[in-house]
């Protein structure tokens, strides 16, 4: 059977979803919008599969969202070449009965069979919570089950009922948006549903609410904020020193081996100068960018970030941006596609497309390897007080990215010009304890995706850049490193001349252009031109140490402002396009991160020089 | 020499992957009907690009 | 269903005398204080979406959590869970 789980935001349905389909999942998009699809496969005892659909939450029928139409199409069909759900699960949030139940109402006029799942019961029973299941049942006419889908076997109600098929088909009803008053006597309906099934409302949680004084307060709020936020970029550098030791030395061990065994030649030089050099320069990042996404996840998972959004939203709402802006430009820290697809919880269209005009201004986690590989080069190892002068200095990195963001949006927003009425509205669920098992599991998907990428694209480019780097070979008699006089050398030499007055050699200029593809690549490249270069250093690994001799403090920080603004990977543009339907923003987009990034590089570099006296 | 030989495959191998991850959809779909009869994995991958197909599964948080 | 502009006069079988004097916008609830919802300006998208969430006649609301300065954003507590709303969004809300 095709099962689609609705609900409430918030309401645990992704996890009852993950506990039925356990890691049979399938994510995907829906045809033509980036709003994702999640489909599984579960089974019952019977051993007969069913299809599960894990739909957006919506908190009514009338959509005010992009997910939200698209949970309504879908559950009425109207999705092209997306077939209609036979049954649906409504899951509701055992802690606040109320609101789940009027959605319920409202997904009964769907005509389709349902079934009610109570999810989040223990918790809510340690509270007080109180429900004669079967008299809600006998009222609504649905199967009415309790489930806890953070235990193992905690959604064997839905099976169950699933198998008994014990729903009533409420018939085809002609379908009719619901109007206010629907909504009015839904609520009224609602409360005397309760009242028949002896409902007793779980207490707040205490526990919550003290945090939330702390948290929410004006000013604690904020400092609890910045600290959050501190602390993660601190651990991104202490936390991962040891780890990335460890391949530094593992890569440098490849590298020598190679060295050993093989004949001179191509493909000895291919590989060392090449691969290793090259991949071995992106992989050692691998460590900090999983420590940031581990950050990210916890933070998702606690229910923290709504908080956060609000905190943010006078600050957000003073560049025209709402404060639902927050999670998904926080999403981008780690990625911008999966921030600008997060996009479609804004209600107000160009609210929308000021969030994922600027979103690529979040510093995403592949520009990591390079802003951490210029620190490492050319920050001392310092601590300044309690902070440490690394960790520092890459907040500052992030921080200059969100505060060009700002401004950039409070540019876009002035040029817009017409008021929108904005839709702060966001609910504050109570928090949970992270699921470890969803942070392992988030954190193997991203280890699984960093390696598909450096084995994939970035290992292509690589190997064609190690090709146009070494042919053609240097004329015999040569003095000058034998890369100058191959393809990549000329053409480096070529794009010099453009970013000469921003300080970038040629080396760099060679190891932006693959960059478009994927920004770590920057990395690689540089990687594999310092080791054709005949560097020593670059081959054991240490990239770090050539480029801390043969570069100038004010190069390394002209190309850290550049890397704050420089246009993002092709995949981004991609996705942009699909989002806003056009190539217009996209190439808008490329254009006015490729002007800021100059200009940036060029007033860093200059101002460098003007204060060391050069 | 067989090394070489390596060298000129691998290098090949992926200039055609860079090519293909970047290329626009229409340009892949034509390659993917001129020659998908004899390798039915073409067709499938032009519907996706390297790049935005990791993307999609990039996602930290899905839906709430 | 109430002209733009008015307040709706919502679906209640008893009409309240006293309604235009003690009421105040849930905008200008003190942090803390419970209270008790009477009406909602009619303003489509925002007051529909209050109303989804529980902003009904007789529903029970506290502020959880005020934002300074200017008392904007405010957190409400609502239909059993909590929610962050914009003062022009709390505005719309008539408490007693």
């Amino acid at each position: 059977m095709r099962v689609a789980l609705i609900g409430l935001p918030n309401c645990g349905k992704t996890a009852l979803f993950n506990r039925l389909t356990g890691s049979r999942q399938k994510v995907a998009n829906y045809p033509g919008v980036t709003v994702e699809r999640k489909e599984g496969v579960f089974s019952d005892a019977k051993g007969e599969r069913h299809q599960l659909l894990d739909l957006p939450g919506l908190y009514s029928f009338k959509p005010t969202t992009l997910d939200e139409a698209i949970t309504r199409d879908v559950a009425l069909g109207r999705l092209s070449g997306e077939p209609r759900p036979e049954l649906i699960v409504l899951v509701a949030d055992a802690t606040y009965l109320s609101l789940s139940l009027r959605l319920a109402l409202e997904a009964r006029r769907l005509g389709l069979p349902m079934i009610l799942a109570i999810n989040r019961s223990d918790i809510a029973r340690r509270r007080g919570f109180q429900l004669d299941l079967a008299a809600l049942s006998r009222e609504l006419g649905i199967p009415v089950v309790e489930t806890v889908a953070t235990r193992p076997g905690g959604a064997d109600g839905v099976v169950r009922a699933l198998e008994q098929r014990a729903w009533a088909v409420s018939g085809a009803l002609e379908w009719q948006e619901p109007t206010a008053e629907d909504v009015i006597i839904a609520h009224r309906e609602v409360a005397r549903l309760l009242k028949a099934a002896h409902h007793q409302e779980p207490a707040r949680s205490a526990a919550v609410a003290a945090a939330d004084r702390l948290l929410l307060h004006p000013i604690f709020g904020m400092l609890s904020l910045a600290v959050i936020l501190f602390l993660v970029f601190q651990a991104v550098f202490s936390w991962a020193s040891l780890p990335m030791d460890m391949i530094d030395t593992g890569v440098a061990r490849l590298g020598e081996l190679l060295a050993t065994q093989m004949p001179e030649g191509a493909l000895r030089s291919l590989l060392i100068d090449g691969v290793i050099a090259g991949l071995g320069s992106v992989v050692i990042f691998l460590p900090q960018i999983l420590i940031l996404f581990a950050f990210i996840l916890v933070l998702e998972d606690s229910g923290y970030l709504p908080r956060a959004a609000y905190l943010l939203d006078r600050l957000m709402g003073s560049v025209g941006l709402s404060g639902r802006a927050f999670i998904p430009l926080l999403s981008s820290f780690a990625c911008a596609i999966p921030g600008i697809m997060a996009t479609r919880t804004i209600p107000s269209i160009r609210d929308r497309i000021a969030t994922i005009m600027v979103a690529p201004l979040m510093t995403c986690s592949a520009r990591l390897p390079v802003y951490a590989l210029l620190i490492a080069a050319f920050i001392p190892d310092r601590d300044v007080g309690i902070f440490n002068l690394q960790g520092l200095v890459l907040f500052a990195l992030y921080f200059t990215g969100i505060i060009s963001a700002l401004l950039v949006a409070y540019v876009i927003k002035r040029w817009q010009g017409a008021r929108d009425q904005h839709l702060l509205m966001l609910e504050l669920p109570d928090y949970q304890w992270p699921n470890p098992l969803n942070l392992l599991v988030g954190l193997y998907d991203r280890t699984r995706i960093f390696l598909e990428r450096v084995g994939g694209i970035i290992l292509a480019m690589v190997v064609l850049l190690w090709f146009l780097s070494t042919y053609p070979a240097p004329p015999p008699g040569a003095t000058a490193p034998a890369i100058e006089y191959s393809f990549a050398g000329q053409i480096g030499k070529a794009l010099a001349v453009v970013l000469e007055p921003i300080g970038f050699n040629w080396q760099i200029a060679i190891a932006l252009v693959p960059g478009l593809a994927a920004r770590e690549i920057a990395v690689g490249a540089l990687g594999t031109v310092y080791a054709l270069s005949g560097s020593e250093e670059a081959v054991t690994g240490a990239l770090a140490t050539t480029i801390s001799a043969e570069w100038s403090l004010a190069t390394a920080l002209a190309l850290l402002a550049w890397y704050v603004f420089a246009p993002q990977c092709l995949a981004t543009l991609a996705v942009v396009k699909r989002e806003t339907g056009g190539w217009r923003h996209p190439l808008m987009m490329a254009t006015y991160l490729f002007a800021l990034a100059y200009v940036a590089a060029f007033v860093t570099y200059r101002l460098t020089l003007i204060l060391m006296g050069a | 020499m067989w090394q070489n030989l390596i060298v000129i495959v691998a290098v090949s191998v992926a200039a055609l992957y860079v090519f293909w991850s970047l290329a626009p959809k229409s340009v892949r779909r034509w390659a993917a009907t001129r020659w998908g009869g004899r390798m039915a994995w073409l067709a499938r991958s032009a519907d996706s690009s390297g790049c935005a197909d990791c993307a999609v599964r990039n996602n930290t948080r899905s839906s709430r | 269903m109430g002209r733009k502009g008015t307040a709706w006069p919502l679906y209640s079988l008893v009409v309240n005398e006293n309604l235009s004097q003690s009421l105040r916008p849930l905008s200008a609830l003190p942090l803390g204080e419970r209270s008790v919802v009477e009406a909602i300006t009619d303003s489509t998208v925002l007051s529909r979406r209050l109303l989804e969430i529980g902003c009904i006649e007789g529903a029970a609301v506290e502020v959880v959590a005020v934002m300074w300065p200017g008392q904007d954003p405010l957190a409400v507590r609502i239909g059993g869970s909590t929610f962050a709303l914009r003062r022009q969004e709390a505005d719309l809300v008539m408490v007693r």
